[in-house]
């Protein structure tokens, strides 16, 4: 008796699913580094606030972007992760001159003793530390803004020469609060995971659910949008598109009330809504920043069409790219795909980690096969010991 | 007081096809001129094709597991199979004979059939990665069929 069509698919979507958790972890800055990231933005900020020329505006370091969201990605073809700080003068306001406020922060950053190296971006300082370190950090001066509606601070724009309103807390507060949000999910896939999570070994792919929607969705994106334009990187849409846009089309999903029965189907229909955020008017392409009075993150693609034309060609890719995973016809074909998502590297640390794990479910006699000669973690009958022989 | 040791009972082919059609319902086999023919469809994994694995044991042979279809030396393209005991059709080295991982107590579903579901799983990582991972000793002399 062979299974459906319909079984088949769905058991392949939810170890799918399971495949993508694993990678998003290989993605994402490990704990041990974000430890050390903070140990060096407070030290950092001990310094600021030791200033006697920004000492008076209570310089305030904390974590934007990635960071703070919790979708931080591994960049593509080098090894360190930016972390993103907002250097916030709490008793400063934009009435003070922009550049004046950036040579401040940036004069005291230059003399930080610890060593890493100050360079000037257009709306930050950089920070770079020891390669062994794997990060550096972007720290953007910020004050508050006097004409917003929202709890919006200002931050010194080089190339405009002026303050340009910014809401980065505003923005990760309800990022993290669609975040929160949950899908509907049919039952057996909630009670795996609960399984899944009281189950003594790690469980394999088939068993491991996705920790947030949104947030590794974004990671993947992110992941996916650097290897798609590794060539072209200055065509790439940037992360904070990829966010606003993620966030619109899950909040549209858990809107939806739409019954899932896997994970994997979620994230696709994540990546496939994106496009439908982006409006374009008499003014241009608009992505706004529903956070600001009138932040467009799309205002590149107005001076450039070119990158418009990037973003959907991405995009098309990106919704082609997941179904694929979903149709493909074998392991290895599977595989090839997954390595147009994720990379090759952390493809075979995931492949090699399911690799361990099974070992490792058999070492503790937790694997089984089930009756049609499928291993898993869940019930089946289980693997007796054996050692493969031959040439 | 010594209890007498309990001496495992050799399992039949009768009683052995009976074990396998109990623990696979959907699959077939069955006896023919002393021997067992059993016959089931496989994926390791959930992204895995589907493989047929076909067993056969006569009652004082060694039992031998087959993958036929589809073909494991086209899907290696050329590159020597580890593990196996001759390359077309594929016939698997599934234990290290001679140290009790399978006597003739030991029911084939819970032995073969499940060490050949792992064997496929890593051979589909080979075929990706190039390696072997699932451990396992390789003879120092030819291996006698």
């Amino acid at each position: 008796m062979q299974p459906s069509q319909n079984t088949i698919s769905l058991e392949r979507k939810r170890f799918l699913a399971g495949h993508l958790e694993l990678a998003c972890k290989e993605l994402e800055l490990p704990e041990s580094k974000w430890e050390a990231a903070k140990t060096a933005y407070e030290s950092v900020g001990a310094w600021l606030n030791e200033c006697p020329v920004l000492r008076p505006y209570k310089p305030a370091i904390r974590p934007q972007g990635s960071s703070a969201h919790g979708t931080t990605t591994k960049p593509v073809g080098r090894d360190e992760f930016d972390i993103d700080l907002v250097c916030h003068l709490l008793v400063a306001d934009d009435r003070l001159p922009h550049d004046g406020v950036k040579k401040i922060v940036g004069d005291r950053l230059k003399a930080y003793s610890r060593g890493p190296k100050c360079s000037e971006y257009k709306r930050c300082w950089r920070l770079d530390y020891a390669k062994d370190s794997q990060m550096h950090l972007d720290i953007t001066p910020a004050v508050n803004h006097t004409t917003s509606r929202f709890k919006s601070l200002a931050v010194p724009d080089r190339d405009a020469k002026r303050w340009q309103e910014s809401n980065p807390f505003g923005y990760t507060e309800l990022f993290c609060k669609i975040a929160a949000l949950t899908p509907r999910l049919a039952q057996q896939v909630i009670e795996l995971s609960a399984k899944a999570a009281r189950a003594g070994v790690q469980p394999l792919p088939d068993q491991t659910s996705i920790k947030g929607y949104l947030r590794r969705t974004v990671q993947l994106l992110k992941r996916h949008r650097s290897l798609y334009f590794e060539k072209h990187p200055e065509l790439a849409p940037i992360s904070i598109i990829l966010s606003t846009l993620a966030k619109r089309s899950y909040a549209r999903i858990v809107d939806s009330q739409r019954l899932y029965d896997n994970e994997f189907d979620i994230v696709c229909d994540i990546v496939r809504g994106l496009a439908d955020f982006v409006s374009h008017g008499p003014a241009g392409w608009l992505i706004k920043n529903s956070t600001t009075e009138s932040e467009n993150f799309a205002e590149k693609w107005n001076k450039n069409p070119a990158l418009a034309d990037a973003f959907y060609r991405w995009h098309r890719q990106a919704v082609h790219d997941f179904q694929a995973l979903a149709d493909a016809a074998d392991t290895i074909n599977s595989y090839a795909i997954f390595d147009r998502i994720v990379g090759q590297k952390v493809a075979s640390v995931v492949r090699a980690r399911e690799t361990t794990l099974v070992n490792e479910a058999r070492a503790h006699g937790a694997l089984g096969v089930t009756t049609r000669g499928m291993l898993t973690t869940a019930a089946g009958i289980s693997v007796a010991g054996n050692t493969y022989y031959g040439a | 007081m010594k209890f007498p040791s309990k001496k495992p009972v050799r399992l039949g082919i009768a009683q052995q096809l009976q074990f396998l059609k109990m623990t696979f319902p959907g699959s077939e086999g069955f006896l023919k001129n002393h021997k067992l023919f059993w016959q089931m469809h496989c994926h390791p994994t959930p992204l895995s094709r589907d493989y047929r694995i076909d067993l056969e044991y006569g009652e004082g042979t060694t039992p031998k597991v087959f993958v036929n279809d589809p073909c494991l030396a086209d899907l290696a393209k050329g590159k020597e199979i580890p593990h196996l005991y001759q390359q077309k059709p594929a016939r698997l080295c599934l234990y290290l004979p001679g140290n009790g991982e399978w006597t003739t107590d030991k029911p084939f579903s819970k032995t073969l059939i499940p060490w050949a579901a792992m064997w496929l799983f890593h051979f589909e990582d080979w075929l990706i990665c190039g390696e072997w991972h699932g451990g396992g000793e390789h003879p120092k002399q030819p291996v006698a069929h």
